[in-house]
Parts: structure tokens; sequence; C-alpha cells
């Protein structure tokens, strides 16, 4: 069964104005998806329906094969599908990042020497060796989202969602964090679903939901998206660099292939063009 | 305004056991009527270097000029008061700073406050909405009614209404998606290019936005001043750039891939689509020639 499956789902915060309209997908399992928009699109308020931190106004979320509405399965639901937020100083609870990493797993009544084990390992995985005992606050932004992926990883999730978790962090640390999503997506089998506005980052998903005002756009893969010109105006999504480069190149009557992603995919079309 | 810092050094909570050194001894110039950024890891002290220009923050020790404002250690809050006005300050999130009925009495306020009558506030308080893409119908809302992009927009206006001449930026665009990062960003540009005495004086993490804007960088570490030099000299050398941890911006980066896989010298000197499809049409073309 896939992992995430939403049908015909609407939201709204208020009784005027839906936020979500209509939204169908699913994702599939150690699928990584990235869904894009610009600010007020409903992209985050999507993301925070998948784990049931909102409720559908109609239709379903089914998560890790228990539907959102369900209070019985809810806290079952969000230990197998685990979220980060966009600001790392806020969901950092305890006084060192060991007994951060460890507070998901009490709550869910692990024993304690197993506790020990799975904090230690997931410690390791996030590449958090040496700072075990350190107060996360003191920590850099990267570091911050990591320990908060390290206690979610703890709890051995089916599905990571992402809510804009890199935005607000400096270059380096955004690197730290995507790295570690390639890691856990390509090499564990986690789902990874990641809410964001950066092109760059999206680039790199299997797959790539476009969100615009509360209604799904586009769904399909990232270089396919990035060929739809309407598609892109329209939730005002800027080009990665080379795709808008090749196409603007194009536009000047430079012969190039359609598609080009990446940088080395230009730069390979520039040397060989004649 | 030309900002002129000598010997500044900078320590939180002195005296105490959470005393925290941000600024080490940094002496520098920031010239008038130039579009500056100031960059540099989390924990590099910029924030704190940037705080001392309007004298939120006074140093430690040594002194900072703005204009013709002295700032010491012994320098008195209230007479900053009036530095306040010339030097404006947008901060990471300002719109949490919002707090009035509506965006027209919100944006008044600094003026009304510094001396303007009811009449002269509101007519630079309209005037700076409409420059930053908040339309006379929105004037009478409530702040708390907007989206959070019209938010941040209106607290811009906020500090433009002041009319300062020094404009203190700390990463303006974070959280914003990016049309409305590129469009915050031109609003700024167009008020800089607007008389010759503006100054900028930005803190961001996008080299790409730094590359783009500023003229001026001066890179912080661990509160110590490390370099202080042109943006198109900076941006275009790797090996600087390598030392300093800091990003090639995007257009440059591209162009010095292609350079090293052509064998063929490029002028790296593009921050912009233009100037990068520029260069680009001159490679190909050139190349043609040589056929």
């Amino acid at each position: 069964m896939d992992p995430i499956i939403v049908e015909d789902l609407s939201f709204s915060y208020t009784a005027e104005q839906l936020v979500l309209q209509d939204i169908n997908f699913r994702v599939k399992q150690g699928e990584w998806v990235a869904i894009a928009g610009h600010n007020g699109s409903g992209k985050s308020t999507l993301a925070k329906c998948l784990n049931g931190l909102l409720m559908p106004k109609s239709g379903e979320v089914i998560t890790c094969g228990r539907n959102t509405k369900d209070k019985e399965t809810i806290m079952d639901l969000r230990r197998r599908a685990g979220m980060v937020f966009q600001q790392p100083d806020n969901q950092l609870v305890a006084p060192t990042v060991a007994d951060d990493v460890a507070f998901g797993l009490e709550n869910a009544g692990i024993p304690f020497k197993e506790m020990q084990e799975r904090v230690k390992e997931s410690i390791h995985r996030m590449k958090l060796d040496g700072l075990e005992d350190r107060e996360p606050h003191r920590l850099s932004g990267g570091q911050k989202q990591r320990v908060a992926l390290a206690g979610i990883t703890a709890l051995r999730p089916e599905v990571i969602i992402l809510d804009e978790a890199t935005s607000m962090l400096d270059p380096v640390g955004r690197q730290e964090v995507q790295e570690m999503m390639r890691t856990l997506c390509r090499e564990e089998g986690i789902t990874i679903v990641s809410i964001t506005h950066d092109v760059e980052e999206a680039s790199e998903a299997d797959r790539m939901l476009v969100m615009h005002e509360g209604r799904l756009l586009a769904d399909d893969t990232p270089r396919e998206i990035f060929r739809q010109q309407e598609v892109l105006v329209q939730a005002k999504l800027t080009l990665p660099l080379p795709v808008k480069l090749s196409r603007m190149l194009r536009e000047e009557g430079i012969r190039l292939p359609q598609d080009i992603m990446s940088e080395q995919e230009l730069v390979d079309a520039l040397c060989e063009w004649k | 305004m030309r900002v002129e810092v000598e010997n500044v050094s900078f320590t939180y909570m002195k005296d105490t056991p959470f005393e925290t050194t941000a600024l080490r001894n940094v002496s520098l110039t920031l010239e008038a009527g130039v579009y500056h950024a100031i960059v540099g890891h989390t924990g590099s002290g910029k924030s704190t270097l940037m705080q001392l220009f309007n004298g939120l923050e006074k140093p430690t020790s040594g002194k900072v000029s703005v204009g013709e404002w002295e700032i010491t250690p012994e320098t008195k809050q209230r007479d900053l008061h009036e530095l306040r006005r010339h030097a404006g300050v947008v901060f990471q999130f300002p719109e949490s700073q919002l707090f009035e009925e509506t965006i027209l009495k919100d944006v008044m306020f600094g003026p009304l406050n510094h001396g303007k009558t009811k009449a002269e506030a509101e007519t630079v308080a309209r005037e700076a909405l409409l420059r930053t893409g908040m339309p006379a119908e929105l004037h009478d809302r409530s702040p708390f009614e907007l989206s959070g992009g019209q938010m941040r927009r209106t607290a811009i206006a906020g500090v433009l209404a002041m009319e300062p001449q020094l404009l203190l930026l700390d990463e303006p665009t974070a959280g914003l998606d990016p049309e409305g990062q590129q469009e915050i960003m031109q609003l700024f540009y167009d008020w800089y290019r607007e008389k010759e005495a503006r100054t900028i004086v930005l803190i961001s993490h996008d080299m790409n936005q730094v590359a783009r804007f500023a003229e001026n960088v001066v890179i912080m570490e661990q509160g110590e001043k490390q370099l202080a030099e042109k943006a198109s000299a900076l941006f275009t050398d790797e090996s600087l750039l390598k030392k300093y941890q800091l990003a090639m911006p995007e257009h440059a980066r591209l162009l010095k891939r292609l350079e090293d896989a052509s064998g063929k010298p490029l002028d790296l000197n593009a921050f912009s689509d233009e100037a990068a499809l520029e260069r680009l049409l001159r490679f190909l073309r050139e190349g043609d020639a040589d056929a």
C-alpha cells in the first residue's frame, strides 16, 4: 500500500475560503516527492494535513495505512510519518542533544536499553557524533535540523515530511540537511515529502507537485515540469539557472537539447555546440 | 552616510558567566553612497556589527561613527534618537513588529514619533506604502489581515517613511518565495539609486543576492573582520571564496565551469541572467570565428 494517499482533500481555516481544493495524489514507498509553490499556495497547509496536524474539511488523507481522522491511530501515524518544521528553534525540547533525540522514544514507551541504542545509532546516522551532551540551542541551524531528524529517525519512520526545513538555513546548513535527506531516501528507502520553494532542492526529487491557489497544478518529474513554461509562470516558480539560461539561449537562436537540467549538462552542451 | 568603525569590540552579558565576545577589535570604513554587504557564517558577528550602526547596541570598547554621530561606550541612548531616523533598519521578519490598528497608522508611527505633523506623516506613509507595492485600498486594513509578504512590505514601508539616508538590511528576504525576494531586493535597489548619498548595508547568506546588488563586501568570521573587497573581485576569485567558505554566485560558477571544461578564458564578472547570457553568446560566437 502506498504510504501516502490523498483523496479529494479540501481544507479551510475559515468558512469563506478554501485553502486546499480537491487535492489528489499518492506517494510510493521510497519515493522522494517535492511539493513546490509560492508563499500562500497552500503547500505548508497540505504538509500539515499529511500527518494529521490539520484535519480535512472533506476528503481523506491516509498516511502509512492510517486515516488521519482516526483518533485511535493518530499517535501511531505520527510515529510512522515524522515531520521537520521550518524554524529549527521551535522543535527542540530537551537540555542536551541526546535527550532531545530520546524524547520521542521515551514517549513511545521504548525500553531503556533499546532506547539508548537507537539514540546512539540515530546520532551517528545524522553525523552528530561528539555533540551528544551539547545544548541544542547552541548548535548551528543545520545541526539543529539534523537533531530534529535524528529524533524522528530514532522512531524508525516510514515517511519523513520536511516543511521548508532548509529555508531558514545558511548554504552550509542547507547542504547538510539535503545530504541527510539523500541518505535517508536513497540508502534507507524512507519515503520523503519535502515542502520547498528552492527549485534546486526540488530538482533532486523523483517527483514534483506544484501547488497554486490551493490546487494541485502539476504532478510530474522535475525535468518534465521545468519544460512547462505555463505551469512555472502561473505557480511563480523560478527555474533552476541552467534550465533558464538554456531557454534564453534557445530564444537567441542557439540550438541546444531540450532537456538540460544541471550545470554539467549545460556546460557539456555548450562545449559540444556547433 | 559614511560609517567608520574604529577598534571596536563587543561583548554580550559582560562580567557574567554567559559573557560572549561577538566582535574583536574590528576596524572598517563603509563609504557613503555605496551598496555594501556584510557576509559571514552564523555566529560570525555580522548582525551585532550592524546593530552598532544605528546605535541599537553600543561598542564595549572602540568607536563607531555614523555620519555626524559618534557612538562610544559612554554615549547616552537619548543622544542616538535622532540617528535612528537617519539610519533605518529592516530586521529579519520585520512583520513581527507591526502593532497598529491599520497599516497606514503603523507606517505613520515613526514619522509622528520624530516630530512630523499628522498630515505630513500621512503623506510620507502613503508614499512609502505605494512604493513597497501596497495599494491605497489596503491602507485602512489591519496589518493582521495581510499575507506574510504584505506584512513584510508594510514593515519595510515603515522604515522608508522615516526617510533614512542609511538603510541597514539584515536578511530582509528570509522566508519569502523567490519572486517575493526579487521584488523586495529590487525595491531597495531602486530606493538606493534615487539619490547619490543613499547608502545600504545588506546582511545576507545568499551570495547570488549579494553579488547582484552590493558593490563592496566585508567578510566577518568569529567576530573579526577578515576582508573588505569589491564584489566583482571577490565573487570571481574561486580560491578567495574557498578560503572564506563562501559559495561562488551561480552565474559566475556556471561560467567558471564552462571555462574549466572548454579551456577558453571567460569573463566571470556576471551576476545576472542577462550578463551571463551575454557571456555565453560571446563564448559560442567566438568559437565560431575560430573555426
